[in-house]
């Protein structure tokens, strides 16, 4: 399994209609919405 | 929003990442044709253009919810910094670059012998073909050789992590190139018709950089002071890969940026 930022947050999202990026999130005070369309701190 | 240079991934900022989300918002992509993000086809040079990675950068910010976002790169992806921040200065709040030239003075910066050091540059602006078929029948010996001598020590990379780069890399030979091809060409010409425009950047610079000017007969600091009024421009004694071997230094001056 290849090496995280450890305490970040992984996920894809798509910049133009053929690119989805791999990105690394994380700190305080990100708009965070879950599947439930809800907010939190992360 | 901190950006990956070659050949790695957003992985080398794992230590500045981390200590600025104690206060930050921090974001991390992978580029455009790099590590586990996308690689399209570049059916056109545009594709991989820094122009073009650049936008991906802006509409990521604006995805997570950031408007306006300051923005560091190293390598590779201080190129998409640079022109992120000649394209959006709306966007771009502060800007740091890590160890690159902007790519009209790197060309100008390497011609003659100069041009030995950055052999890869040349063998990745041929045409398509050659150089993907060169690169991917060694590319461990290849993406290797830099990951090594550019650390400037042995062991500067943890080997878990090494490994993540060289397996990365390897398996992105195709829009590597591409994204090196760009730069001898499309990008050549975006930075080219800034500077003939007198297009600046806008927003606090900070550049960190190796000390290649002396080594190679040029101005690092000035050719910076052409395309940034508000620059911070500082040479560092830490490897290529100054994010991951000094990382205290590389945090205590985007902090600092990120105060003016």
């Amino acid at each position: 399994m290849a090496p995280v930022i450890e305490g970040f947050e992984y996920e894809r999202v798509r910049v133009a209609p053929e690119v989805s990026l791999h990105v690394a999130v994380g700190g305080r005070g990100r708009p965070w919405c879950c599947s439930t369309g809800s907010r939190r701190p992360t | 929003m901190l950006l990956h240079g070659f050949p790695q991934t957003h992985l080398m900022w794992r230590h500045v990442a981390a200590d600025l989300a104690a206060d930050h918002t921090v974001i991390c992509p992978d580029l455009r044709g790099y590590g586990d993000s996308d690689k399209p086809l570049a059916t056109g040079p545009e594709v991989y253009s820094k122009r073009t990675m650049g936008a991906d950068v802006v509409e990521l910010a604006r995805a997570l919810g950031h408007e306006r976002f300051a923005l560091a790169g190293h390598d590779r992806g201080a190129l998409v910094a640079v022109r992120t921040g000649l394209d959006h200065p709306g966007a771009v709040t502060h800007l740091a670059s890590l160890d690159v030239l902007p790519t009209l003075d790197m060309w100008e910066a390497l011609h003659g012998v100069r041009g030995a050091v950055g052999f890869h540059l040349y063998l990745m602006a041929q045409p398509p073909g050659l150089p993907e078929r060169m690169i991917s029948a060694s590319a461990e010996e290849f993406f290797g050789y830099f990951l090594d001598a550019w650390a400037t020590e042995p062991g500067a990379l943890p080997e878990e992590v090494r490994r993540a780069y060289l397996d990365a890399s390897a398996g992105a030979v195709d829009s590597i190139v591409a994204d090196y091809r760009a730069s001898a060409g499309i990008d050549v010409e975006h930075d080219e018709a800034d500077r003939a425009a007198g297009r600046r950047l806008e927003m606090p610079v900070t550049v960190l950089q190796q000390d290649w000017g002396a080594a190679l007969g040029y101005d690092a600091a000035a050719l910076w002071g052409a395309w940034a009024d508000d620059l911070r421009h500082a040479t560092v004694d830490s490897g290529h890969f100054m994010a991951e071997q000094d990382p205290a230094g590389v945090v205590a001056e985007l902090r600092s940026l990120l105060g003016r």
